[in-house]
């Protein structure tokens, strides 16, 4: 027998996913349609059994995830494209909770389907569907919550906390492995593990740590950066917490070999030597090394070995070390590969001693895809990290000038941007802009004209972000 | 909040402890086990359903509830209070809601013993990861830094290079000279890329092994110093343990077969061989012998047919840790997977496997002859009879079948001196063994015995052993002797020589032939009742053979 929690995390994916079928058939159908009925009533009969054992049933956007009365509802790849679907269309409509407080007919769907569909003419899509619903004594629905000023400040403290913790984790292991001691796995995984709650919780500022480039110490900073790309990444997937935390694990021990490259060489300001070249291509076979000599063998060992070998092969199996027997690379390889290019490449102390602007970087990427990179993978991550990730600094066709902030699920190109310089070229302590903000006549009131790159005017993140 | 619940919730701590406890030591069927969450899942559940949590903070000696001590242990042994505490655990709330099968998964994590080094997890992963929905947590993580002013240092480093006003002002006036946007497309998934993720995400823990193998042998081609082939061969070693023990054994095999491989190529590098040969001797180790005999004494190889490919790269090295695991072996199943294992590789050195024969326990003395006797090499014999003399007669016994299979003439001294052993086992395998020798010598041995005066006193069903024995020979001899047995008139102890009469028709019948019909014929209606029946069964036989059918 199924474990009841099981069943019942089975049950909540399969009530959001039929919400989610309603809505995207209304969105394409009149709400009369036959189509839109009959899912209308699949969601009913999935839905009344739920409302009259619980008495009511309140679906609310935390975050990231879905939540049926304060139960968080797990992501799963066979419910992916629904689940993504739904919370972009919750958040757009500013839409944090749909409450069901009693068994429902189709007369509720139907009210429920117009409003939403109907708002999205409207100014305050919220507002609009507030009063389209406002005769339903069945379903009623509430706004989306965001954290206030004062909670946003503890949370960038608890944020700035867990990334350091990682830094220097990842700083006491190298150190560690290097004086013959053994190190933790425990402590390994509760590092990783507080990344992975922060990143459920905050992924917006956890990703935006990852955008500080100019810490003296790279390579730690490197490790942890995309062990968090890689871990969001993983979220995305809909990766278990488990198999994430795994991913974060050997993401965040990928670059072990690079302890056997002498610092002169790894810290070189101008361009390496074939020599040097040749020494540096040799990390990824002293980390795989490593990586089998941290404990003996199991699942995650063995994974952080193969990654630690593979991250440097392309998709198409070229790329460093030569591979003699690999007949394809391993899944959570190609994750790691791909956070690992972005991070390298938006950052100014690796083999390319000119870092690339973070849209600048995926454009590169998506050059690669196919041959270098795994396309599907990529995908993913790009809708991830947005047209425009977070760091980048943009020039609006307001003459205004600031970071990326926070990427908008919704519209990849229009991100929350964090203002530095005025329209009048005045530099300015920092507020926060809207990119998808609309003027009366629907038009978008600012859209990004340039992007510029941060390292070439030493323009630092850190005093944004910290 | 009262003095009822401080009340309360010390009996909940009591009912933690006593859990922790019993859950360790029963089985989940046993009625204690049952009992004891039984019991804590109802204080809980009186708790909750009238005060809605339970907020327990965790202090390193103590736990408080509600600004109350509910426990308090000063020593540092089964302490629950420092259980939770050293791993950075500050505060556990329960809520109303609280399951059951939460509450006896939260016990089974805390039931851990987490100071033994084979568990990679402390009490907060496994709570973590278990992703409880009426019980929380509040962890301090400030003991995962290594440093304990990194964050301050590094902010600070990095705020000093922060640009200034003139650097950021620059970058506005010259944003004219950047280049434009570059475009990237964001593209949704469709169902093919859901497919193929959800292929990815199928994989089992077999896969990972299987690249671990192409891993090494990547990695055994780039090593350039010796110690990165010292290390490679360990992993090489570690790889096989690990796919034993997780029952892969294709995946051992696997390496095994790739070794070779490149072993016998003439592409490999010269300078690999002996490190190549050092992962194949690997297999003849005691160390895999003792996993292998793990592994087949859970029943957990499911694939017969990988085993003995597994055992077809051992080498004769391997015999003395076959044999030592032969007596520690605990199933039937798996002691005859070695035997036949044994049986294969004792080819190459009889001697090594006829060392076992010394072994002090008897069970493992008589595998040992099962072995000699199935490679068939006449060298055993020499072994072999030294233990005929065994203390143990069932030693003793497999030591006379082995001699019957692979002696010949010479071992018919030998064995002639138990046919007078006063067990009767012993005295009817030793006439099949001395039959299976084939030798005039033996045939002349048994016709003689059971001429003797003392035959005819032997029980019936070991005379009848005899007279199958000596029908191998199917000879005139024999056949003279049957016929002699059969038309032998008693006077004196009849119903004995009639046994032996009805025992001699029975060989006849086993001869077959002419000559040995018409004796019978005549014996088909007499009076005895028991030669009767053995005589009329051996003229069917002779005439439709053994299965009933003409022939």
């Amino acid at each position: 027998m199924e474990h009841p929690e099981k069943e019942l995390n089975r049950e909540a994916k399969n009530l959001i996913n039929q919400i989610a079928v309603v809505f995207r058939s209304a969105q394409f159908h009149s709400p009369s349609n036959v189509a839109v009925l009959s899912a209308a009533e699949k969601f009913i009969s999935a839905i009344n059994p739920f409302i009259e054992s619980e008495g009511m049933i309140e679906i609310e956007v935390v975050g990231e995830f879905f939540h049926i009365n304060e139960t968080r509802v797990r992501y799963s790849v066979e419910f992916l494209l629904n689940f993504d679907y739904l919370m972009k269309e919750f958040k757009d409509r500013g839409l944090g909770t749909v409450r069901f407080k009693g068994i429902i007919s189709p007369v509720d769907v139907q009210r429920l389907i117009r409003a939403f569909i109907g708002c999205l003419k409207a100014d305050d899509r919220f507002d609009a569907m507030s009063e389209l619903m406002q005769d339903s004594r069945n379903i009623d629905i509430e706004r989306l919550r965001h954290v206030t000023e004062e909670g946003d400040s503890d949370i960038r403290k608890v944020v700035k906390k867990t990334y350091f913790n990682a830094v220097s984790f990842s700083k006491g292991i190298i150190s560690k492995i290097k004086s013959g001691e053994k190190i933790s796995m425990k402590r390994s995984k509760r590092v990783v593990e507080s990344m992975v709650d922060m990143l459920l919780e905050e992924e917006q500022l956890l990703m935006g740590m990852t955008a500080i480039k100019d810490y003296d110490d790279y390579t730690y900073h490197h490790s942890v950066n995309v062990s968090i790309l890689a871990i969001a990444l993983g979220h995305k997937l809909a990766l278990g917490k488990k198999a994430v935390t795994e991913l974060g694990l050997v993401a965040l021990f990928h670059d072990l070999g690079k302890m056997n490259v002498p610092p002169d060489v790894l810290n070189k300001p101008s361009s390496f030597t074939e020599q040097e070249w040749a020494i540096v291509k040799k990390h990824p076979f002293w980390g795989a090394k490593a990586a089998l000599k941290l404990k003996g063998l199991d699942n995650t060992s063995i994974k952080a070995a193969v990654v630690a070998f593979e991250h440097h092969l392309n998709y198409n199996l070229k790329g460093y070390p030569v591979a003699r027997f690999t007949k394809e690379l391993d899944f959570y390889s190609r994750i790691v590969t791909i956070c690992d290019q972005y991070d390298a490449m938006t950052s100014a102390r690796v083999y390319s001693r000119t870092p690339l602007r973070p849209d600048k970087a995926l454009s590169v990427m998506v050059d690669r895809s196919g041959n270098m990179l795994d396309p599907v993978l990529l995908k993913v991550f790009i809708n991830m990290v947005g047209v425009y990730p977070i760091g980048t600094l943009v020039f609006l066709k307001s003459r205004e000038m600031g970071l990326v902030h926070e990427a908008n699920p919704l519209y990849g190109n229009r991100p929350r941007v964090l203002v530095i310089v005025n329209s009048q070229g005045k530099k300015v302590k920092g507020y926060v802009l809207d990119l998808s903000e609309k003027d009366q006549s629907g038009n978008f009131v600012r859209s990004i004209y340039k992007t510029l790159d941060p390292n070439k005017y030493n323009i630092n993140l850190a005093e944004y972000l910290l | 909040m009262d003095a009822e619940s401080t009340k309360i919730s010390k009996n909940i701590v009591q009912n933690i402890i006593k859990s922790k406890k019993n859950l360790r030591m029963y089985p989940e069927n046993n009625p204690v086990y049952i009992k004891t969450v039984d019991a804590a899942y109802n204080a809980f559940t009186e708790f909750l359903d009238y005060y809605g949590e339970l907020i327990f903070r965790i202090k390193q000696l103590e736990i408080i509830h509600d600004g109350e001590q509910v426990y308090y242990n000063p020593g540092k042994d089964d302490n629950l209070a420092l259980f939770f505490f050293k791993d950075g655990i500050r505060e556990i709330v329960f809520r109303k809601g609280l399951s059951k099968q939460e509450l006896e998964d939260f016990f089974r994590i805390i039931m851990q013993d987490f100071d033994k080094e084979v568990i990679d997890d402390d009490v907060v992963t496994l709570m973590w990861e278990r992703d409880f929905q009426n019980i929380s947590y509040i962890v301090d993580e400030t003991f995962l830094s290594d440093e304990d002013d990194y964050e301050e240092t590094a902010a600070r480093q990095v705020k000093e290079q922060a640009a200034g006003e003139d650097d950021i002002l620059k970058a506005y006036s010259e944003v004219s000279d950047e280049e434009d946007i570059t475009y990237v497309p964001v593209v949704p998934l469709n169902e093919t890329d859901i497919a193929k993720l959800r292929e990815e995400l199928d994989k089992d823990t077999g896969y990972f092994i299987h690249k671990l193998i192409y891993l090494l042998f990547e990695m055994l081609y780039l090593c350039e110093k010796k110690n990165d082939l010292v290390d490679v061969v360990s992993f090489f070693r570690s790889a096989i343990d690990y796919a034993i023990q997780n029952n892969h054994i294709e995946m051992a095999v696997e390496i095994l077969k790739k070794v070779d491989e490149l072993m016998h190529s003439s592409a490999s590098p010269e300078a690999l061989r002996p490190h190549l040969r050092l992962v194949s001797s690997y297999i003849n180790s005691e160390r895999v012998i003792k996993f292998l005999g793990e592994l087949l004494d859970s029943r957990a190889a499911s694939d017969e047919e990988f085993t003995s490919e597994l055992c077809s790269y051992m080498d004769k090295s391997a015999i003395p840790a076959l044999i030592k695991i032969l007596g520690e072996l605990e199933t039937i199943h798996a002691r005859k997977v070695i035997i036949n294992d044994l049986a294969i590789i004792g080819r190459k050195d009889v001697a090594a496997v006829a060392k076992g024969l010394n072994d002090r326990r008897w069970y493992v003395v008589r595998n040992i002859i099962y072995v000699l006797r199935n490679i068939k090499d006449k060298r055993a014999v020499e072994y072999l009879t030294k233990k005929l003399r065994h203390n143990d007669i069932r030693v003793r016994k497999e030591v006379i079948k082995a001699l019957g299979d692979l002696g010949g003439a010479e071992v018919v001294n030998n064995l002639r001196i138990y046919l007078e052993d006063t067990e009767s086992s012993v005295r009817r395998i030793t006439a099949r063994s001395l039959a299976e020798t084939m030798s005039p010598y033996a045939k002349k041995i048994l016709i003689e015995e059971m001429s003797s005066s003392a035959f005819k006193s032997k029980d019936f069903n070991e005379k009848k052993e005899f007279f199958e024995s000596v029908s191998v020979w199917n000879d005139s001899d024999v056949i003279k002797f049957l016929i002699k047995t059969i038309k032998k008139k008693p006077f004196l102890r009849r119903a004995r020589i009639n046994e032996n009469r009805a025992c001699a028709a029975y060989a006849l019948g086993l001869i077959g032939g002419n000559e040995a019909r018409e004796v019978l014929e005549k014996f088909a209606n007499t009076r005895n009742a028991l030669i009767r029946e053995y005589a009329n069964t051996a003229i069917k036989r002779i005439d439709y053979g053994a299965s009933g059918k003409r022939a």
